[in-house]
C-alpha cells in the first residue's frame, strides 16, 4: 500500500501524506510489517506524544520520558508479530502502552538496584543535569516525582491498573489488552488501588485539589 | 479515574521538544529499516542452510535406507543354504525313521 514510500530519506508528498493520514493503525502496521519503513514512522508520529508522556508519568523525568518512547517503538518493532489491535478502534495504543508498561517496570527495578549499588560507592546525592529543561519541565518533574513517592506504595498490579486508566485515560478493555489481563480484574485492580490511594492520600496529610486537575 | 487525579494531580500532557519528534522518528525509521534488511539476510542465510542440511539430512537417510536394504539382502542369502540344509537333514531323519519299519514289513511278506 505505501510501498512509494519504503526507502528512507525520500520525502512524502502531500498525496502520500494525506494517505497516511488516512491510514487506519491496523493499515500502517501491516505496511510496516511488510517492510516499509515510513509507516512504521507515521504510526510513531501518531502515538509517541501518548507514550511519551505516559512513560513520563513513569519516570517524572522528560529526558528519560523521550529516550522511553523511542526505545518502546523500537520494542514493538522487535514483537512486531505480537501485537494486538482494539476490537473496536483498531487502535494499536494500548498494546503499546503495554509494551511502555514492561520496559518502565523492568527499568525502575534496574535502575533502583544500580541506584542502590551507586549509594554504596558514593553516598552523596547524584545530581542530574537538567541544564537544558525549561522551568515549566522541571516543575512537572517535581510534582510528578511527589505522585510517584505516594504511589510507589501501592502493590505493582495497582500501580500498573492506575498508570494505564487513570494517567494514560485507557478504558476498561483497552487497559485489558494493555496489560493482558482480564476486564473483571482490570476493574477490581483499579477499584483497590481507588481505596488504597485515598487511604495513602489522608494518611500522608495530602489535600484534595480539584483546581490543579489537569485532565 | 477523575477521582484519582483529583487526590493526586498529575503535570499536564506536554510535546517532545522542539525539533526532538522528528530526529527520533527519522532515527527510528532508519533503525527499522537497517533491522529489516539484516533479519531479511540472515532468514536468507537461515533458510538455506536449513536447505542444505534437510539435503544433507535426506542424503544420509537415503544412505542409510541403502546400507539396511545390503544387509538384509546378504543375511536373507546367508539363511537360503541354511535352511535348505535343514530341509535336507529333515528328509534323512524321515527317511531313516520311514525306512527300518518298511524293510521289516518286507522281511515279514517273504
Amino acid at each position: 500500500m505505501f510501498s512509494e514510500v519504503m526507502s528512507i530519506g525520500n520525502r512524502m508528498t502531500a498525496a502520500d501524506m494525506n494517505q497516511v493520514v488516512a491510514a487506519t493503525d491496523r493499515e500502517l502496521w501491516a505496511a510496516a510489517v511488510g517492510g516499509d519503513a515510513e509507516s512504521f514512522g507515521a504510526l510513531f508520529e501518531r502515538h509517541s506524544r501518548a507514550v511519551y508522556n505516559f512513560a513520563f508519568r513513569w519516570t517524572a523525568d522528560w529526558a528519560a520520558a523521550e529516550d522511553a518512547a523511542s526505545d518502546v517503538f523500537l520494542t514493538a518493532w522487535r514483537r512486531r508479530g505480537n501485537v494486538v489491535f482494539t476490537t473496536e478502534s483498531g487502535s494499536v495504543l494500548p498494546w503499546l502502552l503495554g509494551v511502555a508498561a514492561n520496559q518502565l517496570r523492568n527499568q525502575r527495578r534496574t535502575r533502583r538496584r544500580s541506584n542502590a549499588a551507586l549509594a554504596r560507592l558514593d553516598p552523596r546525592e547524584v545530581q542530574s543535569d537538567h541544564s537544558d529543561e525549561t522551568l515549566g519541565r522541571l516543575a512537572d518533574e517535581a510534582q510528578m516525582a511527589h505522585v510517584q513517592a505516594v504511589v510507589a506504595q501501592l502493590p505493582e498490579h495497582e500501580r500498573d491498573v492506575l498508570a494505564i486508566c487513570a494517567w494514560a485515560g485507557l478504558d476498561y478493555a483497552e487497559a485489558a489488552i494493555a496489560l493482558d489481563i482480564p476486564v473483571g480484574t482490570v476493574r477490581s485492580r483499579l477499584s483497590r488501588a481507588r481505596t488504597h490511594l485515598r487511604e495513602l492520600v489522608e494518611a500522608n496529610g495530602h489535600e484534595l485539589r480539584r483546581d490543579a486537575v489537569t485532565r | 479515574m477523575n477521582e484519582i487525579l483529583d487526590l493526586l494531580p498529575i503535570p499536564a500532557e506536554r510535546d517532545f521538544p522542539p525539533g526532538h519528534l522528528e530526529a527520533r522518528r527519522d532515527a527510528l525509521v532508519a533503525a527499522t529499516w537497517a533491522e529489516g534488511a539484516r533479519e531479511s539476510v540472515a532468514r536468507r542465510v537461515l533458510r538455506a542452510a536449513r536447505g542444505n542440511v534437510t539435503k544433507t539430512w535426506l542424503s544420509l537417510l537415503g544412505l542409510l535406507a541403502l546400507g539396511v536394504a545390503l544387509v538384509c539382502t546378504g543375511l536373507s542369502a546367508q539363511t537360503r543354504p541354511a535352511q535348505s540344509g535343514a530341509v535336507a537333514l529333515l528328509a534323512v531323519t524321515v527317511a531313516a525313521q520311514v525306512a527300518p519299519p518298511l524293510r521289516l514289513a518286507d522281511t515279514r511278506r517273504q
